[in-house]
């Protein structure tokens, strides 16, 4: 069990949640969902929501009957090899998550600001940002987290900007679109609420860990509130035809914002966003190290630098917008059937073998 | 002292990574040329010329536009040919206002609105306009001492703002554009002894190409049509006979009451128009006379409103967006079924102009 000294108090696992969520999906996740449920995209919003909560609600069950992190609850589940190979699919799906943030946050930069950059360079200046927090151990991840929400949170107000082109007319007629097309936004937006399953491996790390469920959902909920504020915007900003054409809407939302001392408000708000970026990132790479260090039993602080290096190599050979959307797809379908139905399948397992063990008794 | 060679170790580091091998290259603004405008002329069917204009900052404080032009059938190949005529790389992060000749629109300009649209130096605040004649009179002359761009610009959105043109610029263009129950529409400009003039608002489309020019009078029907609004300018009626009167000041509230969408049945544009009287021609101003002032001008807005939709109608563009209105308020929105049907709808208007004011004599 872990020492108290590097446990994390129980209302950090808000920021946690929420930090995990929010990342680089925010800047252009409209177009796919508008494509499938138009106007009625926020619906999807909503419900994509609830099901994280569920999702919430299902690893709290899991966790608190076994009182482990996810590693351990599937090695006493599954046995050495079949649970072994799961954590493996675990760690490794951690990692990808990781670089295939720190890959399309590059894919920005090099859009928006610098098209030459050297992304040799860059990776690894993040990747000695983020060696340097994640060797401070969990808190300090943590604490970067909380400041990686708190600093961009004045991005919120530059929304005001677009809010005078905004036709709220658009909404309407509510509900137009068909189930499936819902189902599909639905399952769309899923995608930007990856990450929850983190919670599984700091959880051993939060204090009153048993009562902090209210705290993750509330962060879920913030999550969703943020991200149906900027979907309700988009689809007043945006014509319909007109989102399909911008990839990264939030983004272009910052087109319209005009100051008189800055030009091109855009920049600003990308390398604000890396507070954003690093924080997941950094999240991720500790998880993961803590997922290996668990399973093979090596010393968390000798992992990091062999994750780093694969992360640097793996992210400068991912190139071209294809095949960044290619591996962000491929890894955020396999998220999605670990994040829900597996979780859910895990309560189901748990509950059953502790039912059996306590007719043995 | 192992401490302090790891840290100047890693500040050496870090400041030569930063400064030269991270392939990003500094534009220091004294040595680049910001274009502030860009205007298109008609060439031939596939090409056409642009011309750019960059301010030039003398010591003495005189301005000076210098421009450049080029001819060719892609907008950024014209760059690259202007970058040979120029001492300085010429950079597009200042844009203001891009312009297109009249000739040029007939053809449809979205394709040369794609460059603005795909380029992320361009911010959609950006203005844009049409030339009645060719851009090249608007653009080479010098108007006083000041950057062209920023002279252009800043016309445009004075008239915006107090004048008869409806809010507009790249965003709501794009908006109008991709809208399946809209048309854009864009400003009218014409250089005019060493000034521009602002003559209307350029009707497109939902192909982009140009189909229609509004006069001068339709101008502040069109807006208050549009948008809500409060305006600067107003509009001026015959009583009888000899007697004139002008309004300005106005608020406008502009309401859509569609009853069965998607059908025949008839549309009603609503207008309530809240003004101030500014110049009467007759003797006596009283309550009677106020009243029959409004009548008059209720009837006027309503006539004019009533032959500009037509108008549209006839020439099967939208810029009003009833299509939206129409849209919002259905569920089996169908756009192919809507433009058949548009041209057919009919759609009145019910002006109610109500004077609030009579200045400061009775």
């Amino acid at each position: 069990m872990a020492a108290k000294s590097d446990q994390i108090s129980t209302f950090l696992v808000f920021f946690l949640i929420i930090k995990i969520q929010i990342g680089v999906g925010i800047l252009g996740y409209q177009r796919i969902i508008i494509q499938s449920a138009g106007n009625d995209a926020w619906i999807a919003v909503i419900i994509s929501g609830i099901i994280y909560s569920f999702g919430i609600w299902g690893m709290y069950k899991v966790l608190n009957c076994h009182d482990m992190d996810l590693i351990g609850i599937q090695k006493r589940l599954f046995g050495k090899w079949l649970g072994g190979l799961l954590n493996i699919i675990w760690i490794l799906y951690w990692l990808m998550v990781g670089i295939s943030v720190l890959r399309s946050y590059l894919e920005i930069v090099q859009s928006w600001v610098f098209p030459q950059i050297n992304t040799w360079l860059v990776t690894s200046i993040f990747a000695l940002l983020i060696y340097y927090v994640v060797l401070g151990g969990f808190r300090v991840v943590t604490g970067i987290c909380f400041l990686g929400i708190c600093i961009p949170s004045y991005l919120i107000l530059t929304f005001y900007f677009p809010l005078e082109y905004t036709h709220f007319r658009n909404l309407l007629p509510i509900w137009n679109h068909s189930f499936q097309d819902l189902a599909l936004a639905s399952k769309q937006m899923s995608y930007s609420y990856l990450g929850v399953s983190t919670l599984m491996m700091y959880y051993p790390l939060i204090k009153n860990r048993k009562s902090s469920q209210k705290w993750a959902q509330l962060g879920n909920l913030t999550t969703v509130l943020v991200y149906l504020f900027i979907t309700i915007l988009t689809i007043g900003f945006y014509s319909e035809g007109q989102i399909s054409r911008y990839i990264w809407a939030t983004l272009s939302f910052w087109g319209i914002v005009k100051m008189p001392f800055v030009e091109r408000f855009e920049y600003i708000g990308i390398a604000t966003w890396v507070l954003v970026l690093v924080p997941s990132v950094c999240l991720y790479i500790w998880v993961s190290a803590r997922g290996i260090s668990q399973y093979f039993n090596i010393e968390q602080k000798k992992i990091y630098a062999l994750l780093l290096i694969l992360l640097v190599v793996i992210t400068n050979l991912i190139k071209a917008r294809k095949m960044i959307n290619q591996i962000t797809d491929y890894v955020a379908n396999i998220g999605l059937i670990m994040e829900i139905p597996y979780v859910l399948f895990l309560v189901c397992l748990s509950t059953v073998i502790s039912k059996k063990r306590k007719i043995k008794k | 002292m192992r401490i302090l060679f790891k840290k100047l170790a890693l500040i050496l580091l870090s400041i030569s990574i930063l400064s030269s091998c991270m392939g990003v290259d500094s534009k220091v603004l004294d040595e680049i040329n910001m274009a502030t405008a860009i205007g298109y002329d008609y060439v031939d069917e596939t090409h056409f010329k642009a011309i750019a204009v960059t301010p030039m900052y003398y010591p003495d404080k005189t301005i000076k536009n210098v421009t450049f032009s080029s001819k060719s059938s892609l907008s950024k190949d014209v760059r690259d040919e202007m970058n040979q005529q120029s001492e300085r790389p010429i950079y597009s992060g200042k844009l203001e206002v891009v312009l297109y000749e009249k000739k040029l629109a007939k053809q449809g300009i979205f394709h040369l609105i794609d460059t603005l649209l795909r380029d992320p130096s361009i911010g959609t605040t950006l203005n844009l306009g049409i030339v009645e004649g060719s851009t090249k009179d608007v653009l080479s002359q010098q108007f006083g001492n000041i950057d062209k761009g920023i002279y252009l610009s800043k016309t445009i959105e004075q008239n915006i703002e107090s004048g008869m043109l409806p809010k507009n610029n790249l965003h709501l263009f794009l908006y109008a554009y991709y809208s399946e129950g809209m048309d854009p529409f864009l400003p009218i400009i014409k250089a005019l002894d060493g000034k521009v003039i602002i003559k209307g608002n350029a009707m497109f489309n939902s192909k982009g190409e140009y189909v229609y020019q509004t006069k001068s009078r339709e101008n502040v029907i069109f807006k208050m049509l549009f948008e809500d609004t409060t305006n600067k300018e107003g509009f001026s009626t015959k009583i009888d006979g000899k007697e004139f009167a002008s309004v300005n000041n106005i608020i406008t509230k502009r309401s859509y009451k569609i009853s069965k969408p998607m059908t025949d049945t008839p549309i009603t544009i609503k207008l309530e128009i809240k003004a101030m009287l500014r110049e009467y021609t007759g003797k006596e101003i009283n309550p009677k006379m106020i009243k029959i002032i409004e009548d008059k001008m209720s009837k006027y807005v309503k006539g004019r409103s009533e032959d500009l939709v037509r108008n549209f109608q006839k020439l099967h563009v939208d810029p009003l967006g009833v299509g939206e209105q129409v849209r919002t308020r259905t569920r089996s929105w169908d756009k192919k079924k809507w433009d058949e049907i548009y041209t057919s709808i009919p759609i009145n208007v019910e002006a109610k102009v109500e004077i609030l004011e009579s200045g400061v004599v009775e």
